[in-house]
């Protein structure tokens, strides 16, 4: 069996999760502005949601959309609750960083005070694995691939066919502009925190499903490698960190073949050369201009 | 005060010295100078790391702890070579994570820098033992003093305030000098600056190298006291809480960064620990953990230009007026988080 | 309100640490000398938050046991014990912290902790007179001196030695595979040596990064290896996804001859839910400080645990080698302070290894009840814990013996099947 060729079979596992965090983190950015350290642990909310739903006997189909439910209403929540009263006073953005940063450290220790820290597996086994074109991947992988391809899909086309997609790339470039041009920007922030809040809870199952037990910390552990995705992609711009998602989620898949101890090491690596040739991500024109620094 | 007593006051009182130094360091390079330097708590952590194996005898492996380096060096030098290394890798990493124009594209190099600089810390045990990380640095002077345990404790008090002091001496005369003036400038409009012909990358780089060289004699005050350091003690997580010290207690002055060291690192955190322990083991403690997050976002929320707001200077008032921002409390914060 | 803040004094740490020890001062309420009516504390020091937290609960279970075992024979010369935690978060920084404010708002008469953090808190404590009970296995305190400081499990380079005895004999094919944190430093380096010694190879030698959400490609190049087991130490959740996959990759699972860390009940119920069952029971075994599955000690012990309401699911450390070892260490205080007619540390520290000693004539007791009744009738005493015997050597280590065990679906732990007694590692 080749092992570059099981590498990029695996490879496109680690991608398709990685795909669902950096596209929802990235999105939240977008509109935004703002660097949600929270990000992670709303995954594991969103995990331990599904988990609770599944062991009540809803099946897994029901739990990853209860996942991405809680997903949504934790984000949209996060963001009217704490994140808007702070920019409605002007705080910078560098500040917002260090609120979603509180936050973050409340949600983890509120999900540690509430479930304990003890470990959780969903009940579904995986399946015996398929080999395909010199692959092996379980059924169960290949629904993950799936589900995330589906949902990059969806969200290209919501950005370009509908409304609301349209006024979300309009908000996200220009926020004066699109108010006054009479696109309610509360409303379009609230459901773009819901949409990147969903592929979030997504992130968050597929994850805790791939990892076969998870406690109240995953999520946050896994966080460094989501924003290293988005960043790659240009932060704030969805396309970017789908590409960054594949770059990233491959080149540790393939790193592992010479230094498994030093896998992330190298993509985090790769991240810094592109920010020193592109600093601005890969992508080139970014959804929104970026900055964290200024108003 | 029984002797119990006076060695919990005066391990606060050093731990409040060395976050004092590393929120003066901090300061300097983001209050400042407007380099967010996220690496941060990688140059504190490198400072423990050098002074530690500085003063350690070489490492023989017999009790399973290998580094590099062991020269058994006499105090202050540990302390001084901590300084010179935490500048000179300031002055490495700052080569090319400073090239970028943006400062938030800077932030991101540093932290992917400060990342891969702790798993390979962590993976490559020959360098600083790993995860178990290195233990048992001797305290200077300690044998040749013969001192009990808390007199010793008030001695190394004594040092680290004399340090504090120097440091303070330095850190006073740069943020009051011209070039501080330059540096705050600099951080508030650094395209006009640039087109005066000021040479951002190389003061950025300046202020860079002195806060990183700060930070590290910082972390050797702390590794000396400690007698240890390991992985566990700079997570990426660090330096954010050291940022957030230096914002509510007022970025852009040194007064206010030292006043969130006591207030977020000493009086936050302590306080924490004596609320009544209940439940099962570990709820206690994920609820203090939780109304650390409280208290910081209500600082945040009440205080968003920090506890003591940088003083108006005449030449950025002048400068937040062109460029049209209002002066209500936000701006404050919004010229010093820029 | 600024001028206010801007007149604070600099010295306001200062005045909130004298605050704090004032308070402290104020309600702290143990005695620390003589023997009177009140309560005695005992410090349980250990990461209670973050990544090793399971450690924090294993200590209070084995306390608070111990504390219920003596208070209901009558406590200590008429004075109880109360169980009182600090969490040293798993930093030396916070671990010196929570150190001295435990030495100073507790007063305590002994420790037990902390795991790794160890090399900063037990100076602190001893340096107060105050034994310190220790579940460290770095192998730093093998050869130790101070008289205060007793280490109540193996050292990790036993545990390396004894994994490697185990696997040369027992395999012909074992692979090694760590993570790069955790015991992969103190653990490994003794495997290999005693491999060589036994003129043994590995046929893998990996070291992984821990945490990762995927290890397939490295798990592939092991396969190919093609071992029959697999000597491993990871924390719970890479151990998790990595035998999860492994199964998936390779069908079935090698032999997974894990160390003490496998005892854990995190550990266990990481993996059972990752991997089932049935292959738990089959593939899952380990290597850890030897625990009499039964014997009076342990009946005692497993009495007072499963009364223990504050303990979440006690039944989870009823195998568990720390938790046992830190019951023996409150029973091993409390015989000494009788002995020493006092709950003065001081005092009775210099009876700790005497009440354990097998000295000749020496009546043998397995629970501070039955030891309390034997000294009160003069004789001489040996303490034999729920652990086994605990004889500290000169450097006060308790030389334990190892074993191999198995997954036990009744109890849901690991059990011995073998002992591997310490005369086979050190020759």
């Amino acid at each position: 069996m080749n092992q570059f060729t099981l590498a990029i079979g695996f490879g496109l596992v680690t991608s398709a999760i990685l795909a669902l965090g950096a596209v929802g983190f990235t999105l939240q950015f977008g509109v935004s502005n703002i660097f949600n350290l929270a990000y992670g642990d709303v995954m594991t909310v969103s995990a331990f949601t599904a988990y609770l739903a599944d062991s009540s006997g809803t099946g897994i189909w029901l739990a990853m959309l209860v996942g991405a439910a809680t997903g949504a209403v934790v984000s949209v929540a996060m963001s009217t609750l704490i994140f808007a009263p702070f920019l409605r006073r002007g705080t910078s953005r560098f500040t917002m960083v260090m609120v979603s940063l509180a936050l973050a450290v409340i949600v983890q220790n509120a999900i540690q005070a509430v479930a304990g820290a003890g470990f959780r597996s969903f009940p579904e086994s995986q399946g015996t694995s398929l080999h395909l074109l010199g692959m092996i991947l379980t059924p169960f992988q290949l629904v993950i691939i799936g589900v995330a391809a589906a949902s990059m899909l969806l969200l290209h086309l919501l950005l370009r066919y509908t409304r609301v997609g349209k006024a979300l790339r309009a908000t996200a470039a220009d926020p004066e502009l699109a108010r006054s041009s009479g696109i309610a920007t509360e409303r379009v922030t609230a459901a773009a925190w819901a949409i990147s809040g969903a592929l979030c809870g997504l992130g968050g199952v597929t994850l805790a499903l791939n990892l076969a037990s998870f406690d109240f910390t995953f999520g946050n552990q896994f966080l460094l490698i989501v924003v290293a995705a988005a960043v790659f992609g240009s932060v704030g711009q969805p396309y970017g960190a789908m590409v960054g998602a594949v770059v990233i989620g491959m080149a540790s898949e393939l790193a592992a073949i010479w230094t498994p101890a030093l896998k992330q090491v190298v993509a985090f690596v790769i991240l810094a050369l592109i920010l020193l040739i592109r600093p601005a991500g890969l992508w080139r024109k970014s959804f929104v201009q970026v900055d964290l620094a200024a108003r | 005060m029984s002797s119990a007593y006076q060695y919990y006051l005066l391990t606060l009182l050093v731990f409040f010295g060395v976050n004092t130094i590393a929120c003066w360091s901090l300061n300097l390079q983001y209050g400042v100078g407007g380099v967010m330097n996220f690496a941060f708590i990688m140059f504190q952590s490198f400072g423990a790391y050098l002074g530690g194996v500085l003063t350690l005898g070489p490492s023989t492996g017999a009790s399973f702890q290998q580094y590099i380096l062991g020269a058994n060096l006499p105090f202050p030098l540990p302390w001084l070579l901590a300084a010179l290394g935490g500048g000179a890798l300031a002055w490495a990493v700052g080569s090319f994570a400073l090239r970028p124009a943006r400062r938030d594209f800077q932030a991101m190099v540093m932290l992917v820098v400060s990342i891969i600089a702790s798993t390979l810390v962590l993976t490559e045990a020959s360098w600083f033992n790993g995860q178990n990380g290195i233990a048992v640095v001797p305290k200077p002077f300690e044998s040749r003093l013969g001192l009990g345990e808390v007199q010793y404790g008030w001695f190394y008090v004594g040092m680290t305030a004399i340090a504090v002091l120097g440091v303070y001496w330095l850190v006073h005369r740069v943020t009051s000098s011209p070039w501080g003036r330059r540096l705050r400038a600099m951080r508030e409009h650094p395209q006009a600056l640039a087109s005066l012909g000021v040479n951002v990358r190389a003061e950025s780089m300046k202020v860079y190298v002195l806060g990183g060289a700060l930070a590290s004699l910082s972390g050797a005050i702390l590794v000396q006291f400690i007698g240890a350091w390991s992985p566990g003690s700079w997570s990426t997580g660090e330096t954010f809480l050291y940022f957030v010290a230096v914002i509510v207690g007022g970025a852009g002055n040194n007064f206010g960064a030292m006043l969130g060291a006591a207030l977020v690192l000493g009086v936050f955190e302590e306080s924490l620990r004596y609320l009544p322990s209940f439940g099962y083991a570990g709820l206690a403690e994920s609820i203090q953990f939780m109304l650390l997050g409280v208290l910081i976002l209500g600082f945040l929320w009440f205080r968003p230009a920090g506890l003591v707001p940088e003083r108006r200077r005449r030449l950025a008032r002048r400068g937040a007026a062109d460029s049209g921002n209002p002066l209500p409390t936000g701006a404050g914060q919004q010229a010093a988080g820029s | 309100m600024r001028a206010f803040i801007v007149g604070l004094k600099p010295g306001l740490a200062v005045l909130a640490a004298a605050a704090f020890a004032a308070s402290g001062c104020a309600s702290s309420s143990s005695q620390n000398s003589g023997s009177g009516s009140g309560t005695m504390n005992i410090g349980v020091i250990y990461p209670f938050t973050g990544a090793n937290a399971d450690q924090g609960a294993i200590g209070m279970a084995g306390c608070l046991t111990g504390a219920a075992e003596v208070n209901a024979a009558g406590g200590v010369l008429g004075r109880k014990f109360v169980c009182k935690p600090f969490d040293t978060k798993g930093d030396p920084a916070d671990a010196t912290t929570a150190a001295n404010q435990m030495m100073a708002s507790a007063s305590p008469v002994m420790v037990i902790g902390a795991s790794d953090d160890a090399v900063t808190t037990a100076p602190i404590v001893t340096a107060a007179h105050v034994p310190n009970f220790a579940t460290i296995g770095d192998p730093h305190f093998d050869h130790q001196a101070n008289p205060y400081f007793y280490r109540i499990t193996p050292s990790d380079a036993l545990q390396g030695v004894a994994l490697g005895y185990w696997a040369a004999s027992h395999y012909s094919h074992p692979a090694a595979v760590f993570t790069s944190d955790l015991g992969a430093q103190t653990s490994v380096p003794p495997l290999r040596t005693e491999m060589t010694k036994l003129a043994h190879k590995l046929a893998a030698d990996v070291t992984l990064a821990p945490g990762q959400s995927s290890y397939r490609t490295e798990i592939s190049k092991i396969i190919a290896a093609k071992p029959d087991a697999l000597v491993t130490e990871m924390d719970p959740q890479s151990a998790a996804t990595f035998l999860s996959e492994y199964l998936q990759l390779a069908g079935h699972l090698p032999i997974i001859l894990g160390t003490q860390r496998t005892s854990n009940s995190d550990w266990i119920a990481a993996v059972l839910g990752a991997i089932g069952q049935a292959d738990y029971v089959k593939y899952i075994k380990s290597i850890t400080p030897y625990v009499p599955p039964a014997s009076p000690s342990h009946t005692v012990y497993a009495h007072w645990l499963l009364k223990q309401g504050a303990v979440k699911q006690p039944s989870q450390y009823l195998q568990h080698p720390y938790a046992i070892a830190d019951y023996d260490a409150i029973n091993i205080t409390a015989l000494a302070m009788v002995e020493a007619h006092s709950t003065a540390p001081a005092a009775y520290n210099k009876f700790i290894v005497k009440v354990t000693a097998a000295s000749p004539g020496a009546v043998q007791v397995h629970s501070y009840a039955e030891g309390l009744r034997a000294l009160k009738a003069g004789k001489t005493i040996e303490y034999v814990g729920a652990g086994g015997p605990l004889a500290f050597n000169q450097y006060h280590s308790a030389e334990r013996a190892f074993s191999f065990d198995a997954f036990q679906a009744a109890n849901k732990s690991m059990n011995p099947v073998t002992v591997i007694p310490g005369s086979a590692l050190n020759g």
